[in-house]
């Protein structure tokens, strides 16, 4: 799901913009997670190298 | 030197913010709509710019340069990923091209910068010395932390306009909840 690291992030920073520090940080933790899962579902895409 | 830190931040996150208005130029203006993987490097550099929001809006700290370079590599990573899915010439790319150069190749350059910058700023060490956690944020910091919120924002409702609720096609040239 596409859109989970960026509600996410969202979430991040409007948590920390009402001075919620160590919350925000956790939910920035948690969006990185989301990326690097969407990463991961596309990191498998050919490459164009011809070796 | 506290000062130079705060200003070097609000300058990284005003900074992070005009890179992606201007790729949302490029998407809403243009009718370019970015691809999976662009995405991926676009939540990085939200998740980059969030590690510079948390020195502006609490002051610096450690932890907080942490979250910057984390997420640039995290980012680096995508698009040194992308870049080298075009890497064989006459074999197509991605994309528009800014001084020669794809925006995904300037990625690369933009994510190992902002690791770098949040590197050096680690060595300024009167930003960490007790007492210049009270200094009030400006209304510059205030401003720069809601703008950046709204682009946030603004990429949230553009990914669900995209995406839907699912994963995104590796390309493509319609918002998947406009279409009929």
């Amino acid at each position: 799901m596409m859109a989970l690291p960026f509600t996410l992030l969202l979430l991040a920073a409007v948590v920390a913009t009402l001075g919620f520090r160590r919350s925000s940080e956790l939910t920035w933790l948690a969006a990185l997670g989301a990326t690097l899962y969407a990463f991961y579902e596309h990191a498998g895409e050919a490459l164009n190298i011809a070796l | 030197m506290a000062v130079l830190a705060r200003a070097l931040n609000v300058l990284a996150l005003l900074g992070i913010i005009g890179v992606l208005l201007f790729a949302f130029y490029h998407q809403v203006m243009l009718g370019e709509l970015p691809c999976a993987l662009c995405l991926i490097q676009r939540a990085a550099l939200i998740a980059a710019g969030f590690g510079f929001m948390l020195n502006v809006r609490f002051g610096s700290s450690e932890s907080h340069y942490g979250v910057v370079i984390v997420s640039a590599l995290a980012g680096g990573a995508v698009a040194a990923r992308q870049v080298l899915q075009y890497i064989v010439p006459d074999f197509g790319s991605s994309g528009p091209e800014l001084y020669g150069w794809h925006l995904y190749t300037w990625t690369v350059v933009l994510f190992f910068g902002l690791a770098l910058l949040a590197g050096v700023q680690l060595f300024i060490q009167a930003q960490f010395f007790e007492g210049v956690h009270d200094l009030r944020p400006t209304m510059l910091s205030y401003v720069a932390s809601w703008v950046f919120v709204a682009v946030a924002l603004a990429h949230v409702v553009s990914t669900v306009l995209q995406c839907a609720f699912g994963p995104c096609a590796g390309s493509m040239v319609e918002y998947e909840l406009l279409q009929k």
